[in-house]
């Protein structure tokens, strides 16, 4: 579902990594709402030419929770939304984002947590960290990152967990070996994993390889939409056609036009927009829909995938 | 506040329980249309709501508040166990005392205050003359159990819905006017399991389409939806831990005492989603009205007997309406001219 | 009244199949269940794979101490890739399941094998008594005497079917007994 936001104002920015900027937000009205570790809001930020929505983790203490963290990384190929955060948001500016939602909160009856961060995907971790210690849990952190561009909030890491934080840095030829972290754990070890795509598939396929249940392997994805090819959207009960550019999602598109579609994660893991396609071939980018559902080529998750051509034809 | 508490009224032995014509004009009369069929019927939750509404707040205080928290005073000496929670939902039920206290407090301030001082935290209810203050987060501060403790201060059964996996899980609750189910039994069940005995709504894919809405529910942004049955006499235990105590009550119905033995039984169901647990706080709030009052609304009366009479057998049955239902639709008849 | 057929909280079974990846084979059975499961422990018997196996006719809702303490004692130094096949009575089936999830292994690494028998273990819903080896409905509670309908609405955390009260509404009422399947 669709949701209204929260104006907030940038009470602080810092530089955490070469390519990571931190700011943090204070609500201008109220109070923030207090959140779940894992939690995300959404950006909404003023594009160019239309808003652009972006969701972010809350990299913060949930116990402190009056003032919200979150961790931009700037994107080397982006829509905008990164490059809008780093270039053109200053302190004292105000922006709107959505309450906090949870897609990947940590599983509190579990026995052991093993965190794998790579790069930016340290985020949801951060809000993780505070409470797990908090109630004594058992966890461990690896993190990989490359310091020439990522590489946050490495030293309060390093004096929060002590041994319990394995560093690779990729710049100074340390790698992660997968196999090593997943062998040897006991049950109820859960695994959470955060980064790029590449990061998520080896874990993924690692931990199937040595017997690991996929239940236990919990994962959060953490790409920006990647742009592609302009296309056209025809609405079949509005008898519409909306452009969709090469920068902007069929949601966002759809939006613009005023066509309000259910949605959360903005991410292509909820379902929440799964939308029918009545004509068209899809190019999917999402991790919602089963290989079934994506042969079909009768729905698409608007908020990431696109036509494969030219065209669409949409039950909207 | 609209409603101030009457003085204490019973739902069993003498049945005293009465509704004012205020709480009768505004009695949540749950069907939008003549005939009743499942659908996913849940909506935001927009507080405040319309004034002097049963959904004006997040939680409603009526007049019925001093008879209810007596009632379930009385239900839970005679069964403790119709109220529990799972070791690791100790910080929704903080949660819960958080919502329920916030918002009590500041919807309805002539009875009820809250101050906060970091995480010293001084409640005072004076309807029930209870005064505490207690650390927040730390269970040994407080006279009972933190889900007891709140419970036994608002009205309407309160289920906390701990999500894992993409599902809910009933894993604490406090149920004392159930329209028959059982906590004891059902705890620890998924959002599907606990629904199994409902006919007819899983084929048609209810339960999946309402388990992805709610699962997706953010902070701060509440929905509802109302259920109904029909309960004889103002019983609020309908429970089937006592169903020996009341099931001869359905057997008791005559041409000539539907109008004031018959209830129409609505439950506003509220879903919130609670920050720190990022569990649901899914408050069942419980209203009786006998057909005698609620026909003095000649709408509702019409409606009423309209939707009794395109009843499904299936819902007939699930419900626990057979040994009545010809009864009731024969006695509605007379405001429904046209039927 | 109907005993409802179509309930979806009932558990449905399939015949376990032997996971080739599981870093420990675990196999628990009753001793009249055993042929259930002997196929899949032949095949993985020389690596490493355990068999507990218990009497049947416990008493309701817990383990012999035995199988119980011999079985927390293997969990407690399992790996997490542990895979698990249960065959017995179908409380049986759930009570090893449930000690199983206390000690952290999830419903995905456990196969419960179709029960050996249709006997249910039923739970009172008047005084939450439990009682074994029921085989038709309706049952007499053995803790408060009243005559159950034995539904099909089952919880998986006590392993058991409900019962509430048949004749509640007109206790003058004889309902006939029926077979339970």
């Amino acid at each position: 579902m669709s949701i209204d936001s929260i104006p907030v104002r940038v009470m602080a920015i810092e530089q955490v990594a070469p390519m990571i900027r931190e700011f943090k937000l204070e609500a201008i009205e109220g109070r923030l709402p207090a959140f779940s570790p894992g939690s995300h809001v959404q950006v909404i930020m003023p594009g160019a030419s239309r808003e652009i929505r972006n969701a972010y983790s809350l990299c913060g203490d949930p116990a402190t929770p009056r003032r919200y963290s979150i961790a931009v990384r700037l994107q080397d190929v982006s829509r905008g939304g990164s490059s809008f955060m780093h270039g053109q948001v200053n302190v004292g500016d105000q922006l709107a984002i959505t309450p906090p939602a949870n897609l990947f909160a940590p599983v509190m009856t579990a026995r052991k947590h093993l965190l794998i961060a790579g790069g930016v995907g340290i985020t949801p971790f951060m809000s993780y960290i505070p409470e797990l210690k908090r109630k004594g849990a058992d966890f461990e952190l690896h993190y990989l990152y490359r310091s020439s561009q990522t590489g946050a909030y490495l030293d309060q890491l390093q004096q929060q967990l002590g041994s319990a934080l394995h560093r690779y840095d990729s710049v100074q030829g340390n790698k992660c070996d997968l196999t090593a972290v997943l062998s040897g754990q006991g049950p109820g070890t859960h695994v959470y994993i955060c980064g790029p795509e590449s990061l998520i598939d080896g874990v993924r396929s690692t931990a199937a390889a040595l017997g690991w249940p996929d239940s236990l392997i919990h994962f959060e994805a953490f790409a920006a939409p990647e742009p592609g090819e302009p296309f056209k959207a025809q609405l079949t009960h509005s008898g519409k056609t909306v452009d969709v550019a090469a920068d902007e999602s069929l949601l966002e598109a759809l939006e613009r036009e005023g066509v309000k579609v259910p949605n959360l994660c903005r991410a292509g893991v909820c379902g929440q927009c799964r939308t029918a396609v009545l004509e068209g071939d899809v190019e999917h980018r999402d991790d919602f829909l089963s290989n079934d559902e994506r042969s079909s080529g009768s729905c698409i998750m608007p908020c990431v995938s696109r036509a494969a051509g030219k065209h669409l034809t949409l039950d909207l | 506040m609209r409603m101030s508490p009457k003085p204490v009224q019973t739902f069993r032995d003498d049945f005293t329980y009465s509704n004012s014509p205020g709480a009768v004009a505004r009695f949540p009369f749950p069907f939008p249309e003549d005939e009743y069929r499942y659908s996913v019927n849940i909506e935001p939750h927009v507080t405040p709501g319309p004034e002097g509404s049963v959904f004006e707040f997040l939680l409603d205080i009526d007049e019925h508040y001093l008879s209810e928290m007596a009632e379930r005073a009385t239900v839970l000496e005679e069964n403790p166990k119709r109220c529990l929670a799972m070791p690791h939902m100790d910080l929704a039920c903080w949660d819960m005392i958080e919502r329920c206290m916030t918002s009590l407090a500041a919807d309805y301030p002539e009875h009820f205050s809250l101050q906060v001082d970091g995480d010293q935290w001084t409640w005072e209810n004076r309807l029930l003359n209870i005064k505490d203050s207690f650390t927040f987060g730390d269970s040994s501060t407080l006279p009972l159990p933190p889900m007891e403790y709140m419970g036994r201060q608002v009205q309407g059964d309160f289920a906390l819905l701990d999500q894992r996996d993409g599902d809910l899980f009933l894993d604490a609750g406090i149920v004392t006017c159930p329209a028959d189910w059982s906590l004891a039994f059902d705890a620890g069940m998924s959002f599907s399991e606990w629904h199994g005995p409902v006919p007819l709504a899983h084929e048609m894919g209810v339960f999946d389409r309402a388990l992805k809405y709610l699962t997706a529910i953010p902070v701060g942004r509440p929905v509802r939806r109302l259920n109904w049955t029909l309960t004889v006499n103002a019983r609020m235990d309908t429970s089937p831990e006592t169903y020996p105590n009341w099931g001869t009550d359905r057997a008791s119905v005559t041409a000539d005492n539907v109008g004031e033995k018959v209830h129409l039984r609505v439950e506003l169901q509220v879903l919130d989603r609670m920050p720190r647990s990022n569990a649901l706080m899914f408050s069942i709030r419980t209203f009786l009205i006998s057909f005698d009052d609620l026909v003095t609304n000649p709408d509702w009366a019409r409606r009423m007997h309209r939707v009794l009479k395109t009843l499904p057998p299936e819902l007939i049955e699930y419900k626990g309406l057979g040994r009545y239902h010809d009864l009731a639709v024969e006695w509605l008849s007379r405001f429904d001219p046209a039927n | 009244m109907q005993i409802d057929p179509s309930i979806k909280s009932r558990p449905t079974y399939t015949p376990p199949e032997l996971v080739a990846t599981a870093g420990l084979q675990l196999f628990v059975s009753e001793s009249d269940a055993e042929h259930l499961l002997e196929p899949l422990y032949r095949q993985c018997a020389e690596s490493g794979a355990q068999w507990l196996v218990a009497e049947p006719g416990n008493a309701p809702g817990t383990l012999a101490d035995s199988l119980s303490g011999y079985l927390q004692h293997i969990l407690n130094d399992a790996p997490v890739t542990t895979r698990l096949y249960v065959a017995g009575s179908e409380g049986f089936l759930w009570d090893i399941r449930n000690q199983a999830l206390s000690a952290g292994l999830v419903d995905e690494q456990i196969q419960l094998a179709p029960p050996i028998s249709s006997a249910r273990r039923l739970f009172c819903t008047h005084c939450y008594t439990l009682m074994e080896g029921v085989t038709a409905s309706p049952h007499t509670c053995t803790g408060c005497g009243r005559l159950l309908l034995v539904r099909d609405h089952f919880a998986r955390l006590h392993g058991a079917y409900v019962g509430v009260q048949i004749n509640a509404e007109d206790p003058d009422e004889q309902p006939e007994q029926e077979v339970l399947q």
